[in-house]
C-alpha cells in the first residue's frame, strides 16, 4: 500500500468501515510510515472535535403544531352526493372568476366613449341627367372578322 | 442512538395511512430528534430548524409513498431541500445562534464553548460538504444512506467528506 492510497482511506479506517483485508494492509503501512501516522492522528483529532457534540431538543413541543396542520386534511368530508369539497371550491372559484370578468367587462364597455360616425349628406350631382340611351352607330366594316 | 430498521419505519407509515394516528406519533418520536439536530447543525438557527421539522413531517403525512423505500433517507432529503431554500435566502447569523444557545443551555449541562466552536467550523464549510459531515458524524448514517439523501453516487459522498475533513483540519490547525 502506498501513501497516496492511505490518504483516501484514512476516514474509513477511523470509522472502522474498511474491508478487513484493507484494514490489515493499512495497519502494516502505518507501522512503517510516520507521515501517514501523523496524518491519521490529525484526522482523528478533527473527528473527535466535531463528533461528540450535543444533541438538542426543540424549545417547544412541535408535534401539536404538525397535528394542527394535518387537521383540515384529516377532517375532510364529502359533500353533495360524493363530490369532494375541493371540487366544489374549484367550481365556485371558477364561477366567481367568470362573474367578476364579465362585470368588469360590462363596466369598461359602458365607460368607453361611443365611436363617432360622420354622416355626409349626399349632394345631388350636377351633371346633366338623361333617360335616353345613346347608341353608337358602328360602321359595318368594323364588325367583320378578319 | 437507537436505530430502527427501514421496514419497521415504513410499516408505521403504512399504518398511519390506514388511519392510525398513533403510528404517526411513534414515527415522529423516533425520527424527529435526528432531523431536528441535523437542521440545527446545518442552519445554525433554532427557530428555522423547528419550522423545517414541522414542514418535513407535514409533507410526510400528506405524501403518498407506495414503494417500501428508505423512509429515513426520504425525510432527510425533504429536510435538506427545505434547508437549501433557507440557504438561498440568508446566511447563518452566529450572534443570533449564540443567543439562542444561551437561552437553551442555561438550565442544562451543555458545553457552550465547544458547541460554538463546532458551529464556527461547520459554517466555514460549503453546504454540500457540511451536509455530508453532519449526516456522517452526527446522524451516523452510512455512505449509501447519505448518497440516497443527496441523490448522488457514493463516490461523490466520500470525496465531499474527505475534502470537508481536510478543510476542517486546516481550520483547527489555524
Amino acid at each position: 500500500m502506498k501513501c497516496s492510497d492511505i490518504s483516501g482511506s484514512i476516514i474509513d479506517y477511523l470509522l472502522e468501515e474498511l474491508a478487513p483485508e484493507l484494514e490489515i494492509q493499512m495497519h502494516e503501512h502505518l507501522a512503517i510510515c510516520e507521515k501517514c501516522r501523523n496524518e491519521l492522528g490529525q484526522m482523528e483529532a478533527v473527528i473527535d472535535r466535531i463528533r461528540f457534540a450535543e444533541r438538542f431538543r426543540p424549545m417547544s413541543e412541535i408535534y401539536p403544531k404538525i397535528v394542527d396542520q394535518l387537521k383540515p386534511r384529516r377532517g375532510e368530508r364529502k359533500w353533495f352526493f360524493g363530490i369532494s369539497r375541493n371540487l366544489i371550491y374549484a367550481l365556485g372559484a371558477f364561477g366567481l372568476g367568470i362573474l367578476i370578468t364579465s362585470s368588469v367587462d360590462a363596466l369598461l364597455s359602458r365607460a368607453r366613449q361611443p365611436e363617432r360616425f360622420e354622416v355626409r349628406p349626399q349632394v345631388p350631382s350636377k351633371e346633366p341627367f338623361s333617360d335616353t340611351v345613346e347608341f353608337y352607330a358602328v360602321p359595318a366594316k368594323n364588325l367583320i372578322r378578319t | 442512538m437507537i436505530e430502527y430498521s427501514g421496514a419497521d419505519l415504513f410499516d408505521l407509515y403504512a399504518r398511519f395511512k390506514q388511519g392510525d394516528d398513533k403510528a404517526f406519533e411513534v414515527l415522529y418520536r423516533r425520527l424527529s430528534p435526528g432531523i431536528f439536530n441535523y437542521c440545527i447543525r446545518l442552519l445554525g438557527d433554532w427557530y428555522h430548524a423547528e419550522d423545517i421539522l414541522v414542514q418535513t413531517f407535514t409533507k410526510l403525512a400528506n405524501s403518498d409513498l407506495r414503494e417500501q423505500g428508505n423512509l429515513k433517507a426520504w425525510l432527510y432529503r425533504v429536510a435538506t431541500n427545505a434547508c437549501y431554500s433557507f440557504f438561498r435566502k440568508r446566511k447563518t447569523d452566529l450572534k443570533c445562534y449564540e443567543r439562542q444557545l444561551q437561552s437553551v443551555m442555561s438550565d442544562t449541562g451543555y458545553d457552550f464553548v465547544k458547541e460554538l466552536r463546532v458551529r464556527k467550523f461547520l459554517d466555514e464549510l460549503p453546504e454540500y460538504q457540511r451536509i455530508v459531515v453532519i449526516l456522517k458524524f452526527y446522524e451516523q448514517m452510512t455512505y449509501e444512506d447519505i448518497a440516497e439523501v443527496l441523490c448522488c453516487p457514493v463516490g461523490t459522498v466520500k470525496s465531499r467528506m474527505h475534502n470537508g475533513l481536510k478543510k476542517l483540519r486546516t481550520m483547527i490547525k489555524e
